[in-house]
């Protein structure tokens, strides 16, 4: 662009050979646009394909992201027949439903192990449903491998039988249909009772448990055997063979299901820790087995015989 | 020339250093300048005993220790292997230096519950918790242990910084 010698502002383009100088001297600047544009369209502006298709695709995408912005149509529903329907529930009895839902349940297949002795780990632990697992610390194991969640496996180094009653309100609270037991290893070593009073004491605190929870299933572990170099830290545990026949026997007569161990930590020593005692995270599988095996022998709504599957 | 020192003089010079000597000792405990987390550990983590410990992940960390490795600019964090392991390392960048109260706070709440966990029950975890237990802040660094090397990786740590 050039500046006129005339007027204190004369701007002179030139397009095709042209100016405007003459066309916007005296008129006003949206005049001038509009004379621009006239003129453009009188030359016969062409637009280049790739321009026409660019605009195209912007005016495309703008209305659909316009519409994409909208919200939904929505209908409103007719609530009152569903309304109707959960006033009529709210009258039923809940013991009546559960029962029914009980029925209905799945159930859970045996869990076999294959020709190599392995089991199916994921279908191992899938079996734990609805459940609170107690136990000392190698019952903590179920936890810390991250086998089972921490909210529903109560167990500390140390513990006893003695938990059962410190942690009834956080199992009622729960409300589970299983309750599997693993403690004894403490129970023994501490000399706390004898084996007749240990099985006593056991029945009392489980027939409290059932009193809080009337359709729980308890499954009592037997006491995993101790293995060198345990016993050059405490000889009592020779004795664990004596607990488990008695408490064996007490849940047989109490028809409380029972999870026999004895085969399973003979057949797989070399999964127990250096110490004889504690385990190994792979011996937790076939532990868990073991339980639900004998958890799945009880009837239903109650305990069954002695039974538990022997690993 | 008069080179006598007057009184005033004199404060002068020793205040000037005492300032120095300060400022040395201070230079000497604070870390030198920002040091990548993954130094300290690498420098640490092979004085664990091996097969003892395996890495943690953030939900581990809020277990143990109560913490959210998100609020920190780096955690490297090495838990027992075995629930009958005491074995142990963590290693925080903190966010700021205002943070580390708190963390003290989270790792002695760990070191009492696992003294808790085996007393009257572990004699050699309890001796390791009571003697091979290590615990560090520097500015944003945070080192806590228990291991059998204890000192050395308290020494790397410091090495580091």
């Amino acid at each position: 662009m050039r500046h006129g010698g005339r007027g204190p502002h004369v701007a002179i383009m030139t397009v095709g050979g042209g100016d405007f100088r003459r066309r916007r001297r005296g008129r006003s600047r949206g005049a001038g646009v509009l004379a621009f544009g006239g003129d453009l369209v009188r030359r016969g502006l062409s637009l280049s394909p790739a321009l026409v298709l660019t605009a195209v695709c912007v005016l495309c995408a703008g209305i659909w992201v316009i519409v994409s912005l909208l919200p939904p149509r929505t209908t409103k529903a007719d609530t009152a027949p569903g309304l109707a329907l959960l006033e009529t529930l709210e009258q039923g009895d809940p013991a009546a439903v559960d029962a029914v839902l009980r029925e209905r349940e799945p159930q859970v297949p045996e869990l076999d192990l294959d020709e190599n002795g392995e089991i199916d780990t994921e279908q191992v632990w899938s079996a734990f449903q609805d459940f609170v697992l107690l136990g000392d610390s190698r019952g903590v194991g179920f936890e810390y491998y991250g086998f089972l969640d921490d909210v529903r496996v109560m167990a500390e180094a140390g513990n006893t039988i003695l938990q059962i009653e410190e942690h009834m309100e956080e199992i009622v609270a729960l409300q589970p249909r299983y309750v599997y037991i693993c403690y004894g290893i403490n129970d023994v070593g501490l000399g706390i009772w004898s084996s007749d009073e240990y099985a006593e004491a056991f029945m009392e605190d489980v027939a409290e448990l059932k009193a809080r929870l009337p359709e729980v299933t308890v499954v009592i572990s037997s006491i995993l055997p101790a293995y060198d170099p345990a016993f050059e830290q405490n000889s009592a545990w020779y004795s664990i063979p004596e607990f488990n026949e008695k408490v064996a026997a007490a849940c047989e007569e109490n028809g409380i299901a029972y999870a026999n161990n004895d085969a399973l930590a003979a057949a797989y020593p070399e999964l127990y820790q250096p110490d004889g005692i504690h385990l190994m995270p792979e011996f937790y599988p076939y532990w868990a087995k073991n339980l639900i095996e004998a958890g799945l022998k009880a009837p239903k709504g109650g305990d069954g015989q002695e039974g538990g599957a022997q690993a | 020339m008069n080179t006598k020192v007057t009184l005033f003089e004199g404060g002068r010079i020793a205040a000037a250093a005492l300032i120095v000597l300060l400022l040395f000792l201070l230079a000497g405990n604070s870390p030198k300048g920002d040091i990548p987390l993954e130094g300290l550990e690498s420098a640490a983590l092979p004085l664990l005993k091996e097969g003892e410990y395996q890495p943690g992940d953030g939900r581990m960390l809020r277990r143990f220790y109560g913490l959210n490795p998100a609020d920190y600019e780096g955690v490297a964090f090495y838990y027992p292997s075995t629930n009958m392991g005491v074995e142990e390392l963590l290693l925080i960048k903190l966010t700021d230096a205002s943070q580390g109260e708190a963390v003290e706070q989270a790792i002695g709440a760990r070191l009492a519950a696992q003294k808790e966990s085996f007393d009257g029950y572990g004699v050699e975890q309890t001796d390791m918790l009571n003697n091979h237990a290590v615990v560090e802040v520097r500015g944003r660094y945070v080192l806590f242990t228990v291991s059998e090397n204890d000192q050395k990786i308290r020494q790397a740590f410091l090495d580091q910084l």
